[in-house]
């Protein structure tokens, strides 16, 4: 069986192979990337790999998109955006070693036909290079990459992605592989594997990531990580502001001038408390530790930056149960 | 933009409205609610969902939505404290793998093949994992669908999965048929069927050089599986074919429109703009564009009261000078978004044309239950002002 390297720790954010899920929208790319970036700060080979998506990574990091072919693109960070089709070709050349056979053979209009109607065979592949890369080695016998993030597809996708491995090695006859499904279902399911749960403080997302949560434990076998609440809206007033609110919304009604700031305070706090609802709800649901990532003003490359050092900051408490888990600032890990 | 009359007549004339965009912008949520307007405009509606995740049960108050349509009851509406609809509404969640069955079921010729089919471990991954398996399924659904004679539709709303590109959903019978059965897949099924597997003759023979290359990347136990599966979809082509050629007149009909979902976020609205073009590039006609959860504005461009006067208001109530200020930059931050919201979506119309476009105000609530669909329905579709 392959593992990362033994000396990995297998804290949550320090965890060899972390493997970033949730429902779409909830921003899985730009934890990913932060997750990243963290990493290779940290002086580790890093590589983020992207299943499938579009270059939301390489915009997120404000870099050049690398697809199929990992790339440096920011000291000790490769990038890879990984496409069923250059997936197929590295796949298929590790077992045929050969690229003129490989070209004969794949490059055929009618093969590349037929391998499409072999179902899974696409996440199957993506998920061979992932492999590939975790057991990759540089020149010194060194792994190559010491950390690897995979920004893993939407809810539905993710599911199949990280279950095709043990599906295929389970069905397939004995063979390559039923071999290499073998070994990539034994990295996502080994102890230096985490993945770690995204949603926003909203209904469905937290919906969604209960569930991945639940197949996590029930049949993919992958170690849960982290709950990242991300987009936590900071709280405006304190409960001590409650008395003054209601006495102004009195006032309000006679001064009309005043009304709109106060319909404001009351929605903002509507939508505070709502959301603290479901942040509860996810805590409670899913049994893992949560990080709060706030609702931040920044954008691209910033956001990525702010984001890392959020997380760096909330490591220590990962423990000890945070105060409130309110969102002033990523107040740190909320252990259930 | 947003023309309530004209709205009302799509909703009213359509029989089909097929809901895109990309993820986490409540298009489950939004389907939901136009197959309710039409139940409450006397209608009978179905909402069909093909979201492996359980979105539309969650949004709909049901404990589960299964392959099977479950009504929306009157008790639920009354339990909502809402009028209960004129019309009727199901909604329904599509089981892929389900789904797959009752089509070999339905048109497979020959029984036994019919077994070996259903038994084959290839097709029984096929129907959840095939690239665009679900986006087919939800055509076959969606046809079966408009022709029952039991119990007739007048609308379906179809709840598609998350796509970056249109092309996606409307490409899908196409691809499956091409993946299934093309030049390629003949070829491997031929000698297949000539002997009831692939014969060792045919892996040695020099003639079968691909097959046996690929054999040795897949294992020759996978072709011969691949083979058989292939082997008994053979007779039902000509069936997938004259259905896929039926659900493309239905999308293209006069009849059918596409709702186009999406936000005021700036990828939401790249997404929202690419939709509209391919769609209207293939002839289909969209019937409008939601942009939903869009911040409303609190001050306006005049109103604002000077800090003094709103820093006596607020210390007659007994609050600092520090709750002023965090007052006054709450209600300056939520115009601030609003504009810059509205900017954006206004600078996306000209390339929209015609297309109705509705704003949905954040509505200060989740919706996840009949009441936030009862108003996010209205909203949609009425000219009274939103409820919040």
């Amino acid at each position: 069986m392959h593992t990362f390297p033994p000396e990995s720790s297998t804290a949550p954010l320090d965890a060899a192979l972390q493997i970033v899920a949730g429902k779409g929208g909830v921003g899985r790319t730009v934890i990913a990337s932060a997750l990243a970036l963290r990493l290779a700060r940290r002086g580790h080979p890093t590589l983020l790999l992207e299943v499938n998506a579009p270059d939301n990574a390489a915009a997120c990091l404000e870099v050049a998109p690398s697809v199929d072919h990992p790339t440096e693109v920011l000291p000790n960070l490769w990038l890879c955006r990984m496409t069923p089709a250059g997936s197929m070709a590295e796949y298929a050349l590790m077992i045929l070693r050969f690229r003129a056979l490989y070209s004969l053979v794949f490059d055929n209009r009618l093969v590349r036909y037929m391998l499409r109607s072999i179902p899974s065979l696409a996440e199957f592949t993506m998920l061979g290079k992932a492999w590939f890369h975790s057991v990759e080695r540089a020149a010194e016998d060194e792994p190559k990459y010491a950390r690897m993030v995979i920004d893993a597809p939407a809810t539905g996708h993710a599911l199949t992605f990280l279950s095709v491995a043990r599906t295929v090695h389970d069905v397939a006859p004995a063979g390559t592989m039923k071999t290499a499904a073998g070994r990539m279902a034994d990295t996502i399911e080994a102890p230096t594997t985490r993945m770690h749960v995204v949603a926003v403080p909203e209904e469905m997302p937290v919906n969604e990531g209960l569930d991945l949560v639940r197949a996590a434990r029930e049949r993919l076998h992958v170690r849960l990580g982290l709950g990242i609440l991300n987009q936590r809206l900071a709280p405006v007033f304190e409960p001590s502001d409650g008395p003054v609110l209601d006495r102004l919304e009195v006032d309000a009604a006679l001064h009309r001038e005043l009304e709109p700031y106060v319909r404001c305070a009351r929605r903002h706090q509507a939508r505070w408390m709502l959301q603290e609802q479901h942040a509860e709800r996810f805590r409670r649901g899913s049994q893992i530790p949560l990080l709060s990532i706030p609702l931040l003003p920044e954008r691209g490359r910033a956001l990525i930056e702010r984001i890392a050092l959020l997380m760096d900051g909330c490591e220590v408490s990962n423990s000890s149960r945070a105060s409130d888990g309110g969102p002033g600032g990523a107040r740190g890990v909320d252990e259930p | 933009m947003n023309d309530a009359a004209a709205l009302a007549t799509m909703l009213r004339t359509s029989r089909v409205v097929v809901c895109v965009g990309p993820g986490g912008v409540g298009k489950t949520s939004t389907a939901a609610s136009i197959a309710l307007s039409a139940a409450r405009s006397g209608r009978r509606s179905l909402v069909l969902t093909i979201d492996p995740a359980k979105r539309l049960a969650n949004a709909l108050g049901l404990p589960e939505i299964g392959h099977v349509e479950s009504d929306v009851s009157q008790s639920a509406f009354r339990a909502a404290s809402l009028p209960v609809p004129a019309g009727r509404m199901t909604a329904m969640m599509l089981d892929i793998k389900t789904a797959w069955d009752e089509v070999v079921a339905r048109h497979h010729p020959d029984p036994s093949g019919r077994q070996r089919l259903l038994q084959n471990r290839l097709y029984v991954a096929l129907s959840t994992a095939l690239a665009g398996s679900q986006e087919y399924m939800a055509m076959e659904k969606l046809f079966e669908l408009s022709t029952r004679r039991e119990d007739p539709l007048d609308l379906i709303v179809l709840d598609t999965p998350p796509a970056e590109h249109a092309i996606d959903f409307l490409e899908a019978p196409s691809r499956i048929l091409d993946a299934l059965d093309n030049e390629a897949t003949r070829w491997l099924v031929e000698p297949f069927q000539a002997s009831g597997r692939i014969s060792k003759k045919v892996f040695d023979a020099g003639s079968s050089f691909f097959i046996r290359t690929i054999a040795r990347f897949t294992g020759t136990e996978l072709l011969q599986d691949l083979a058989e599966m292939l082997s008994e979809f053979q007779g039902m082509f000509d069936g997938f074919r004259a259905r896929a050629q039926a659900v493309r007149m239905l999308l293209e009909a006069s009849d059918t429109a596409f709702a186009i979902i999406g936000g005021p976020r700036k990828d939401a609205l790249d997404a929202v703009a690419a939709f509209h073009e391919r769609l209207r590039q293939r002839g289909a006609r969209v019937g409008m564009v939601v942009f939903n959860r869009v911040e409303t504005e609190v001050l306006g461009p005049c109103a604002g009261l000077d800090e003094e006067a709103l820093a006596g208001y607020v210390g007659a109530a007994g609050g600092t000078p520090d709750l002023m200020r965090r007052i006054v930059r709450l209600a300056e931050a939520t115009d601030a978004r609003y504009r810059e919201e509205q900017r954006r979506i206004d600078a996306l119309l000209p390339r929209l044309g015609d297309t109705q476009v509705v704003r949905i105000p954040e509505l200060g609530q989740d919706i996840h239950d009949l009441r936030g669909l009862d108003i996010l329905a209205r909203t949609m579709f009425s000219a009274e002002a939103p409820v919040f």
